[in-house]
């Protein structure tokens, strides 16, 4: 009780001590008693005054931004570079699509630069981090985002996805994302494919996390501005496929 | 309806996203008042909100059940969250007064919160104690001031600070037994 450590206990569970004082007060609880208890009582008593809060509102898209940063914090963690999270469920007020297809995806880009606000969403933007980089101030970058293509396997079946084209300061990136994918084995990968009647073009791999979920971006810039007809997923036995070996998973007619 | 917490938690541990996803659903609300109770501050409160769910995705904060309920275990992250991160933005400029800042309305506010009861017994304790015994409270509780501080803002010798602390916490308890919700219940 004479300890002058005992003092410190108020300080303790307000983090006011210096991390070296943390250390000794943690120190201190180890061999005294009444500040166990004292401190037990403490988290006691005070265990219902967080219900005495009042209902504030958070800033609309928080729950979007909050999940993907936390996903996407874990599969860096798993060092896969170029996989982001995909999360289960969209934003409620997912904003107005613009459902006009566009002949061929060299117009695509083009339409999408201009179509501003069209998908005016930085929380929508925010689950690309690999896209984000430029994470503008500006908000116009935002507004050069386009949702265009929803993937779905011909065949039938759970999984899902879209392909979106986001134009960020004249780079075109194609960006695409499914969800509820079989899962891969060994070296397995997804790839994803442009082809121009019946002539793939690679677009991209992916592989995807627990959930079966995955994306990727991929640089316009470095597919020529062909005439695509259609927009395919393939599982491939590995990540270098030069033509399409596997199983289409999803596809969408552009 | 909803999965109890400590299931939701052991899923946590098998990196199961959906589980998060509940919590956080089940959680949003009471995190960010909570943490904006703390911080006054929309930008901080969700920091802290991303923070403390980072801890629990990333497990550097781990759960016992023996040590009693997952929610209080979960707002002592959250206190503790507030209280870093208005640690490390002290000497930044931030506008730190937004008390008109969007408030729900008050006939609501139990509703928002899945703890109902638990909410309308301790607000309508508070409400009895004397208006001293409410802001040693909030000085020591929400404020999480220093030991100095509260006795300098209480105008009260450093020595008297913990028994004060301990005095209107107690009676607030005493007034919850009394409708019912003790701080201990489950
Ligand atoms: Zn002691």
């Amino acid at each position: 009780m004479s300890d002058k450590q005992c003092d410190n206990l108020i300080d303790y569970f307000n983090g006011q001590l210096s991390e070296q004082e943390e250390a000794q007060f943690e120190n201190h609880l180890a061999s005294c008693e009444s500040c166990r208890e004292e401190l037990a009582e403490l988290r006691e008593l005070t265990e219902s005054l967080p219900y005495l809060s009042e209902p504030v509102e958070p800033d609309s898209g928080m729950k979007n931004r909050v999940l993907s940063s936390v996903f996407e914090e874990e599969e860096k963690e798993e060092g896969y570079d170029n996989v982001i999270p995909i999360e289960e469920k969209k934003e409620k007020e997912k904003p107005a699509l613009s459902r006009t297809r566009k002949r061929n995806w060299a117009v695509w880009g083009l339409a999408a630069a201009l179509a501003a606000s069209l998908v005016g969403n930085a929380a929508f933007l925010n689950q690309w981090p690999g896209t984000s980089t430029t994470q503008p101030e500006e908000e116009v970058v935002i507004d050069n985002l386009r949702q265009d293509l929803t993937l779905q396997n011909p065949e039938g079946g759970e999984a899902k996805g879209q392909a979106s084209m986001v134009a960020n300061d004249g780079e075109s990136q194609l960006v695409v994302q499914a969800e509820q994918l079989a899962p891969l084995s060994g070296n397995e990968a997804y790839q994803v494919w442009l082809l121009e009647e019946g002539d793939p073009v690679r677009a991209g791999t992916f592989v995807t996390n627990e959930q079966g979920s995955g994306a990727v971006t991929y640089p316009m810039d470095e597919l020529k501005d062909g005439n695509w007809d259609t927009l395919a997923i393939t599982k491939e036995p590995g990540p270098d496929s030069e033509t399409p070996q596997g199983e289409i998973v999803l596809a969408a007619e552009i | 309806m909803s999965k109890p917490d400590e299931e939701l938690y052991r899923r946590l541990l098998h990196k199961d996203k959906d589980a998060l996803e509940q919590l956080y659903d089940k959680y949003e609300k009471l995190v960010f008042s909570f943490s904006y109770k703390m911080t006054n501050n929309h930008g901080l409160s969700e920091e802290v909100v991303q923070d403390v769910f980072m801890k629990l995705w990333t497990q550097k904060g781990t759960y016992d059940e023996s040590k009693g309920k997952f929610s209080s275990w979960l707002l002592t992250i959250v206190r503790n969250a507030a209280i870093d991160l208005m640690r490390k933005k002290k000497d930044t400029p931030y506008e730190l007064d937004e008390r008109d800042a969007l408030q729900t309305n008050e006939p609501s506010i139990e509703e928002m919160y899945e703890s109902k009861e638990e909410a309308t017994a301790v607000r309508q304790s508070m409400k009895v104690l004397k208006e001293d015994q409410q802001k040693v409270i909030r000085l020591f509780y929400f404020d999480a001031k220093s030991h100095r501080e509260i006795a300098e803002q209480l105008d009260v010798p450093l020595g008297t600070v913990k028994g004060r602390i301990r005095m209107a916490l107690k009676h607030l308890q005493t007034e919850m037994t009394e409708r019912g919700r003790g701080g201990d219940t489950t």
